[in-house]
């Protein structure tokens, strides 16, 4: 069923019901939430002002209605920055600029290059991509002890599971430190992953170094089944991570170099109903079964909505045209106002079909040094024409701008050390 | 007479673990004082325990050639059909325990055993071994016993303590592996420790566990964005037999064709052959070493290395009193009825190894050069029964030695087969030509590349091998294809295959083994001919199926 098919759908439902119930729309408070079983009823009811209808994507009415999503409703919530990112940007944002020739932002030091983006503004998608590419409200080093990516089929649930580790050090741009760069002024970052469960996979690791331009990434595996490192191709950006539904293009929603896209399209501002301040525990690590991780109806089919608290946030919605050889279309992405990150994304096949909704969970943390700093706490990426998902959790245990790292730490041999386990 | 033989491997094993033990213990008491009297339970958290129940099923697709003695000795006939026979049914338990202390040290401890049942199959081969040792005067059975000496096994795979003795230098000691180089299925760099091809051959996907660690000195200095590595293997620390290759000369299910049921240390008519780990130039109690450095520069990562150590191959150093051929260095220190003894004499690799990936062309290319000079290689090619041979096997005029550079390149590229069968994802497409050339060649020596064969050494070779692994359904489904062939030489490999996963804990590989050749032997010790590396694999097609439970 196409999304065109569901929206007319739930129009004419939408329709009916308000002629036979009249118009009389309520206003919902925290803690309501929107199932299927009530959504047509509640689209014209209000939350904090606006209208149920006005803060869901069509996407996410189709999922609640169609595919078992419910969400709960909750109060909306300012987002705290970390103060060194803030100061960053209120220094260092006057003098940068953006070169339509090039497609390149030049003048960047630090914290977030574009904050002064409108609807007016020209350029305006792609200063915010940029703004997304090198100013993630993270602070300098993602410091990940342990993420699961779980393996999720609609019939059966929980397939399988696998554990990892993940460190991202920023050389440039980085924060509450004398210099904005450190080590190789051609990087900018470096970053290890490497599983560790199950035992197949334990072990399996990559080193990626991302350039501060458009050249593309340099990676390398250590495959512990040989005991060695193999280059690999900088190619793969949009090839799917191993066995997962996710792109190396998808992490976090966007993950490639602005211009691997050919185009961005500024479609609007609007607020929505997102998971900005995640308030259910992504991963309880004494509990077994469904129970081990709250943050997924794991219990009901298609076994992979999220189970969490939205509310409404202004998002900036822009749609990334993907490159003739991706395999998508196009992405059409959600990015909070104040600072860049996305909630959610709509993926379209190339034949513009409807394919993929990602959706993260963000929750702001404290950082080692006392900052604070934001973390996806959830990613799922849900494939709907093969009926299967991969969903990122993170272990609540996570750390941000873990103190004694230095560029060194992040490279091959620590890979090869590190997945000697 | 300084051949390894039974009751000396169980004598000497037991104080060199133990001596590796007390410097882990010594090394790790440090740890226990500081972090005890942080925390009461610091002795029992953290452990991260792992791995794996395994069976493996084996199945012969040809009727390899079994031949003991006859009534005449060299009348001997087929023993019998054993196509589609069980060729293996092993059973493997492998159990990790890895600690990361946090302050920097690591430790690890891995064992696994393994278990065979004793096919009809393996009890023909072992009653065939039996026989051909018995023409031997006052010899009544085989050196080894296939089940218990050749494929069961207990071993401890790792046991090391890793340490940061500062900000830029790791020190790891204790039994590990270590490898260098980027060829796959061939040697060039990846010398320093020997493999175990007796129970699977080179077959093994996961090559680390055919690999026989040793116990090592691993210290690690990093220099800006390099690496400097130096290793040191003290031979006294290490078994003898951890040394070099090992390959089935036993006569078992990975014998070279057609020597299966032929035990070479306990050879018909007492021409037996065995393994010498004390001749002087090949002394395995003498330490090895190696240095390496590895790093970036631009977009290339590379590795310079050098690697003092024996040589990965045993030869054979002939008796000269049974051969017209030349003890290696003048001494052999084997039997005195004996055909020879097989050495692993110490050799020099110096190796460079370099990687790119090219945008343009979407393919990552890899390179390997090592040079070896004085590499030992048999010389004879004819037997004694052939005409001018040296000794009954060919072979057995002596050891050369010669300089010797083995190169590889390789491309490997991302291959989108998503609408042409269907994949879920790109598939991994690698191949790789790997080369060796004799730079101080001369045909008149008669090299040759086995002992026991006639296949006479060519200046330049070349193997040529491709793989192609592709994905299906998240990765549950994973069928790949190898394929090698001997440029050369003539004849190669197809190994299909199909990993399957099942939730968490269970995989399943199947895989067919697939040889041909251009030559081969048709009957042990007679009849010798230009026979070569995948002659050696005649008539031993196998279907092989593994069962893991992993946890």
């Amino acid at each position: 069923m196409t999304i065109n098919t569901s929206m007319r759908k739930l129009s004419l439902a939408l329709a009916l019901s308000v002629a036979s119930a009249g118009a009389a729309a309520a206003s919902l408070s925290p803690g309501d939430v929107l199932n299927a079983d009530n959504i047509v009823q509640r689209l014209q009811d209000t939350f904090e002002g606006n209208t149920v209808e006005s803060l869901l994507t069509e996407t996410q009415q189709r999922l609640i209605q169609e595919e078992g999503l419910v969400i709960t409703l909750k109060a909306s919530q300012p987002v705290q920055l970390g103060r060194d990112y803030v100061a960053a940007t209120k220094k260092y944002s006057d003098q940068v600029s953006f070169n339509p020739e090039t497609r390149l932002m030049e003048g960047w030091v630090a914290g977030i290059p574009f904050p002064s983006v409108t609807e007016d503004t020209e350029n305006a998608a792609e200063k915010l991509i940029w703004n997304h590419h090198v100013a993630q409200p993270t602070k300098n080093f993602q410091d990940y002890p342990r993420f699961a990516y779980l393996f999720v089929d609609d019939e059966d649930g929980l397939e399988r599971r696998q554990e990892w580790v993940f460190k991202r050090f920023y050389l440039k741009g980085r924060l509450g430190e004398e210099e904005t760069e450190i080590g190789d002024e051609d990087l900018l970052f470096k970053q290890l992953l490497y599983a560790t469960y199950p035992n197949d996979i334990r072990g399996l690791g990559l080193f990626t170094v991302r350039y501060d331009g458009p050249q593309l990434d340099d990676s390398w595996a250590y495959l512990k089944s040989v005991r060695r490192t193999r280059r690999l191709s900088g190619g793969t950006w949009m090839d799917p991570i191993g066995g997962t539904d996710q792109l190396n293009d998808d992490i976090e929603i966007f993950n490639a170099h602005p211009t691997w896209y050919p185009e961005y399209t500024l479609l609007g501002k609007r607020k929505l109903l997102v998971v900005a301040n995640s308030q259910n525990t992504s991963w309880n690590t004494e509990a077994s079964g469904t129970d081990e991780f709250p943050i997924i109806d794991l219990g009901n089919a298609p076994h992979w909505n999220p189970q969490d608290e939205w509310e409404p946030r202004d998002v900036w919605v822009i749609e990334a045209s993907a490159p003739p050889e991706h395999p998508y279309s196009k992405k059409v992405m959600y990015m909070d106002v104040e600072f860049p990150r996305f909630y959610m994304a709509d993926v379209y096949d190339k034949k513009g079909e409807f394919w993929k909704w990602m959706n993260y969970n963000l929750k702001t943390v404290e950082t080692e040094d006392g900052d604070v700093g934001m973390v996806s706490a959830a990613g799922f990426t849900i494939d709907y024409q093969r009926r299967h998902a991969t969903i990122f959790i993170l272990d609540p245990e996570v750390r941000l701008n873990t103190p004694g790292t230095d560029p060194n730490d992040i490279s091959l041999r620590q890979l090869e050390r590190a997945a000697e386990r | 007479m300084n051949a390894e033989n039974n009751s000396s491997y169980a004598v000497t094993r037991s104080p060199r673990r133990l001596l590796l033990a007390g410097a882990i213990l010594a090394a790790s008491s440090g740890i226990s004082q500081q972090v005890f009297a942080e925390e009461q339970n610091w002795l029992t958290k953290d452990w991260e325990v792992n791995g794996y129940v395994r069976q493996y099923l084996g199945v012969n697709l040809e009727n390899p050639t079994l031949i003991g003695p006859g009534p005449n000795i060299f009348d001997g006939k087929q023993e019998g059909d054993y196509k589609y026979d069980l060729s293996m049914v092993r059973t493997v338990g492998k159990l990790n325990l890895f600690r990361d202390f946090r302050n920097g040290t690591r430790f690890k401890l891995s064992g696994r055993i393994s278990r065979e049942v004793e096919t009809d199959y393996m009890k023909d081969m072992q009653d065939v071994a039996d026989a051909w040792a018995s023409t031997a005067s006052g010899v009544t059975g085989a050196y080894r016993d296939l089940k218990r000496d050749v494929y069961d096994d207990e071993e401890i795979r790792e046991l090391w303590i890793q340490t940061e003795l500062t900000d830029s230098t790791s020190l790891k000691l204790g039994r590990q592996q270590v490898v260098w180089g980027e060829t796959d299925f061939f040697q060039l760099m990846d010398v320093i420790h020997g493999y175990n091809f007796q129970w699977r051959s080179f077959l093994e996907p996961e090559n680390e566990e055919l690999r026989k660690p040793l116990n090592l000195v691993n210290l690690r200095q990093r220099i800006a964005d390099g690496d400097l590595q130096f290793i040191y293997i003290p031979g006294q620390l290490n078994e003898n037999s951890d040394r070099g290759n090992s390959y089935d000369i036993e006569g078992g299910r990975w014998a070279n064709q057609p020597n299966r049921g032929v035990q070479f240390q306990a050879a018909p008519f007492g021409s037996n052959l065995r393994y010498n780990y004390e001749h002087p130039d090949a002394d395995m109690d003498d330490d090895s070493y190696g240095l390496r450095w590895s790093s970036v520069a631009g977009d290339w990562g590379y590795s310079l290395a050098w690697f003092h150590g024996p040589n990965p191959n045993p030869v054979a150093n002939p008796n000269p009193a049974t051969n017209n051929g030349d003890a290696y260095k003048g001494v052999y220190e084997g039997g005195a009825g004996w055909a020879g003894e097989l050495i692993f004499p110490y050799i020099d690799v110096f190796g460079i190894s370099a990687n790119n990936y090219f945008p343009a062309l979407d393919v990552v290319f890899s390179t390997e050069v090592a040079f070896i000079p004085e590499a030992p290689y048999n010389a004879g090619v004819t037997s004694t029964s052939q005409g001018n041979g040296c000794g009954f096997f060919p072979g057995f005029c002596g050891i050369e030695e010669k300089n010797l550079v083995r190169s590889m390149v390789r491309i490997d590229k991302q291959v989108d087969l998503t609408s042409v069968i269907g994949t879920s994802r790109p598939s991994f497409l690698s191949l790789q030509l790997f080369n060796n050339w004799i730079t101080d060649y001369d045909s008149d020596e008669g090299l040759i590349n086995n002992a026991g064969f006639s296949g006479k050494t060519e200046e330049f070779s070349s193997i040529l091998t491709a793989i192609l692994a592709t994905n299906y359904a998240n990765d549950t489904i994973n069928p790949s294809i190898a394929f090698v062939s001997d440029l050369t030489y003539g004849g190669g490999a197809i190994i299909p295959a199909v990993e399957l996963v099942y939730g968490d804990h269970i995989r399943v590989r199947l895989e067919a083994d697939i040889f041909y050749h251009e030559t081969d032997q048709d009957a042990p010790l007679q009849d010798f001919n230009d026979t070569n590396l995948f002659g050696y694999f005649s008539n031993n097609d196998q279907l092989m199926a593994r069962l893991t439970y992993q946890f």
